[in-house]
């Protein structure tokens, strides 16, 4: 029987690490944050901005690189590209539900087998 | 007649249309010597808003339409020679136009009309059909009982069905006028302006027919021919969550009650939950694959409690051995899939005006799209809720299918419409469902290949 929690894959965890392997040297990564939506409030774009903002600035010299991209308030979630140390911040945010790489390959189950006519 | 070219530009991305030009263009009493000059010089300056035919479209169209006349095909000709054909004396041109050129044709003082081409009534096989005799249906709807309810006139007809894939090729004959939005998102999730319908790979195509292909020559392979999908372009490559859940927005924007989605993340993360419960409040019924990776396994979001999760089962009605399964420890609806539907050697249509049988809980997920878009048919004031309920409820688990893999079974259309609508179809409509069943693709004797 398998748990309701994330799989191993995508931990949180699991998930920075490969941010952190993506990442050139001081470059930043795009992945995408997701929030439990009871604690974002109505504006999810200035809460993400705050969230951003706190999780940049922790982070110091890093925090222009920061970049929102398009904010979804029907998953209540944002893209976001920025070093990966600032989403290590972010994951520690109880607000924030899951991360995930913008970039992902494997997101639809392939056809396991196919016959053209 | 405006509207007719613009739906054909929209399934199609060209169409072939007649102008009539304005007298005074022509010139009112063309002798015989004048004819060649003048058909020239109509013919360079009505150039600039026709374009080379698509040669795969012109090459469908030519084998449905031989197909319908029961004689052999004849390739296309003269129409790749040549972008425009002036009749003069008729003060008439032909040639095939899209919708940047018809746009300029119809703001052009020297046009009096434009006219949709006769000929591309051929790309109407479903018009056309009854009279020569119904295409077989394919043995994934012949299980799930949907002929029962086309021949009580439910074939989907008025419903929209949300499609987030890999887009879908509008020029695919067995498509024509089953696409009433498309929309493609780039790589970085932005919506491209004025995209026309395609395919970055086939999935999508073949999907799409599965819901709402209309019958060709190759058999009826659409649960809901008469439905049309809002179909996403989101997937593969770039920063595909961005697409998906633009693409999901665009989709949810649309007003539909049902939404297909043969994509997912491999095992579980709760990232869609909050997605899903939004699609939930907006009143439709998320229709999702739970993944080609076998036993104990499944995808996200097709392993939600709260969505329709979809797995595969052969013409055998054996579960396929790809088809995930799983159990959650958790109080609602700890089994996915909730169902399993046909997902094995499944023909559709593929880009390029050809056929394809596919094999995967992707090819299952669009059966039951289908499938709730012939109920909300019958009941256009169901909820996704209802929809969901009378899908489920109709389920029979043949004794083929253990439990931890099939959960409920299979879907029966006949018994669903009973639940949903109180009522039982007529007898003599339902014995239409005895349709033998055809081998939609031969499991033998033909190329396969590891997709």
């Amino acid at each position: 029987m398998a748990n309701v929690t994330p799989s191993e894959n995508w931990e949180m965890d699991t998930v920075i690490d490969e941010l952190r392997a993506r990442a050139k040297r001081g470059e930043a990564v795009a992945a995408q944050v997701f929030l439990h939506g009871t604690q974002a409030g109505d504006d999810l774009g200035e809460f993400a901005q705050k969230l951003v903002g706190a999780a940049s600035a922790v982070h110091g010299g890093k925090a222009r690189k920061a970049s929102i991209g398009r904010v979804s308030n029907l998953a209540k979630s944002f893209s976001l590209r920025a070093d990966p140390e600032v989403f290590v911040r972010l994951a520690k945010e109880p607000s924030v539900k899951a991360i995930l790489p913008s970039q992902i390959d494997d997101v639809y189950p392939k056809p396991v087998k196919m016959v053209r006519e | 007649m405006e509207e007719l070219i613009d739906q054909q530009i929209a399934a199609l991305g060209q169409t072939k249309v007649l102008v009539a030009l304005k007298p005074e263009v022509l010139g009112y009493a063309l002798t015989e010597r004048d004819l060649p000059a003048v058909s020239d010089a109509a013919r360079n300056w009505l150039g600039t808003f026709f374009v080379q035919p698509d040669q795969q479209q012109s090459a469908a169209l030519a084998l449905t339409a031989a197909h319908f006349a029961g004689r052999k095909r004849v390739p296309p000709r003269g129409l790749e020679r040549e972008k425009v054909r002036v009749f003069p004396r008729l003060g008439l041109a032909l040639g095939v136009v899209n919708a940047r050129t018809v746009d300029l044709l119809r703001s052009d003082r020297r046009v009096a009309n434009i006219h949709p081409a006769a000929e591309l009534s051929l790309i109407r096989p479903v018009d056309i059909r009854p009279a020569r005799g119904a295409p077989s249906p394919t043995w994934g709807v012949v299980r799930l009982k949907a002929p029962a309810l086309w021949s009580a006139g439910i074939d989907g007809k008025g419903v929209v069905v949300g499609h987030l894939d890999t887009g879908v090729a509008g020029d695919h004959p067995a498509l024509a006028g089953a696409i009433s939005a498309f929309a493609e998102f780039d790589m970085a999730g932005n919506q491209v302006s004025r995209a026309k319908p395609r395919d970055s790979g086939e999935h999508g195509t073949h999907t799409a027919g599965t819901i709402v292909g209309r019958p060709t020559g190759q058999g009826a392979f659409g649960v809901a021919p008469g439905a049309r999908i809002a179909s996403a372009l989101v997937i593969e490559g770039g920063q595909v969550i961005d697409r998906i859940l633009a693409g999901l927005e665009w989709i949810v924007g649309k007003n539909v009650r049902i939404m297909s989605m043969s994509l997912g993340l491999r095992g579980y993360t709760p990232a869609f939950q909050e997605l899903i419960d939004a699609i939930r409040r907006n009143n439709i019924l998320p229709v999702i694959a739970v993944g080609n990776e076998g036993p104990d396994t499944s995808r996200s979001p097709g392993n939600y409690a709260n969505v329709l999760s979809v797995g595969a089962g052969d013409a055998e009605d054996m579960v396929a051995d790809f088809s995930g399964s799983q159990k959650f420890a958790r109080e609602r609806d700890p089994f996915v899939p909730d169902l399993v539907a046909p997902g094995a050697n499944v023909l559709s249509c593929v880009p390029g005006g050809g056929y394809a049988a596919m094999d995967g809980t992707s090819m299952a997920t669009p059966h039951i799209a289908g499938l709730a878009a012939l109920l909300l048919q019958a009941r256009p004031s169901a909820s996704a809720t209802d929809l969901e309920a009378a899908i489920l409820g109709s389920c029979i688990r043949p004794a083929s299918m253990p439990d931890y893999r099939a959960n409920r079974g299979v879907p029966d259309a006949v018994e669903a419409f009973r639940i949903l609508t109180g009522e039982a179809l007529a007898e003599p409509v339902a014995k239409a469902r005895t349709t033998a069943p055809r081998r939609s693709a031969s499991r033998t004797a033909r190329r396969r290949e590891v997709a």
